[in-house]
């Protein structure tokens, strides 16, 4: 019965087929997580830019914080 | 760098009721197309993870060797589909170019622009994996046949691309001379495909997608082709990864817009 050892033995081929599928699954593994990674930061920057966003327009909407209704309320 | 508002004017631009709109207009709304692609997402990144662990098994394992290129016809599943979806990716940038051109589509320019370093890094992979199967094969890593230089000129029409979108300030500028450039590279691909058949190159000619049917068994064909199968299903989630956060950067840029502006 062959063992893995055999299977994946391909003798004087073997410095090739193994470095080229290295580096083909590690430059798309590379590319993958970084486009998922730019995906992931840029939603975050998103997220709290609205966040500060829709903080700001409560603050300004809520009588006796800011703006103009501040001084008419004192 | 300028802020494509137009982009961002879809998301908050509202049909009135009753008016039936074409697929195509359907999603040029970012926000329809984002939550499509969200749908999608899924599906392509769990086909591309069980496929290439059962093509990688196929390949590495369970195909039989080829009775005159030995072992190193193992290479053929790594080469191919990168070399495929080199020029498939090349022909999805120019068809978006039109679209962008003809019909000025917001997404099309988008989608263009995330799917070019895709193909770069897919049409670098094929030279490499071409090259390193030429050595066992022909003697040499490289030679400058019609196939090999046809497929160098395309990286290099993938830089030239990118660069454009790069150096162009104003982007809606940019994909205009972006699309230009991907409609006149578009005639790079029948020269790739029929190079090995109109001039004597050490390339081998087409083996799969021939008027007399494949040449290779059925033993080598299927795991070429689940192989293949994991490279588009990878393609197609890396795209919308990439086409996502084109959208979220210009709503970024133009909220930082909107903001200094205030």
């Amino acid at each position: 019965m062959s063992t893995l050892m055999d299977i994946v033995n391909y003798g004087k081929y073997a410095p090739y087929i193994w470095s080229s599928y290295a580096i083909v699954m590690g430059v798309i593994f590379y590319m993958g997580m970084s486009s998922f990674k730019r995906l992931a930061r840029l939603q975050k920057d998103l997220d709290r830019i609205k966040g500060t966003r829709s903080d700001r327009s409560e603050q300004s909407e809520r009588p006796g914080r800011n703006g103009s209704s501040d001084y008419s309320e004192d | 760098m300028l802020v494509h508002t137009s982009l961002l004017n879809h998301t908050l631009h509202h049909k009135p009721a009753g008016v039936r709109s074409s697929p195509m207009q359907k999603y040029a709304n970012p926000l329809r197309f984002t939550r499509l692609a969200d749908k999608i997402l899924p599906w392509s990144s769990a086909v591309a993870v069980a496929a290439f662990i059962g093509g990688l098994y196929l390949a590495l394992a369970a195909s039989p060797p080829d009775f005159q290129q030995g072992e190193s016809v193992r290479l053929m599943y790594v080469h191919v589909p990168n070399a495929w979806l080199s020029t498939q990716t090349y022909m999805f940038i120019a068809l978006l170019s039109a679209v962008s051109i003809i019909w000025k589509h917001p997404l099309a320019d988008l989608g263009a622009k995330a799917a070019a370093p895709i193909g770069l890094i897919f049409t670098g992979l094929a030279l490499i994996t071409g090259s390193i199967w030429g050595k066992p094969m022909w003697g040499t890593w490289w030679v400058w046949d019609a196939r090999l230089t046809s497929v160098l000129v395309l990286f290099f029409l993938y830089l030239g691309y990118m660069a454009i979108w790069r150096a162009i300030e104003d982007q809606q500028k940019a994909s205009k001379v972006a699309a230009i450039l991907a409609l006149v590279g578009v005639v790079n691909i029948p020269i790739i495909k029929f190079s090995v058949e109109w001039w004597n190159t050490l390339h081998q000619p087409s083996s799969v997608f021939r008027a007399e049917g494949p040449a290779i068994d059925g033993s080598m064909l299927w795991p070429l082709l689940v192989m293949v199968l994991a490279f588009q299903a990878y393609f197609v989630t890396v795209l919308l990864w990439r086409m996502k956060a084109e959208i979220v950067e210009r709503k970024l840029l133009a909220l930082q817009y909107q903001e200094a502006s205030e």
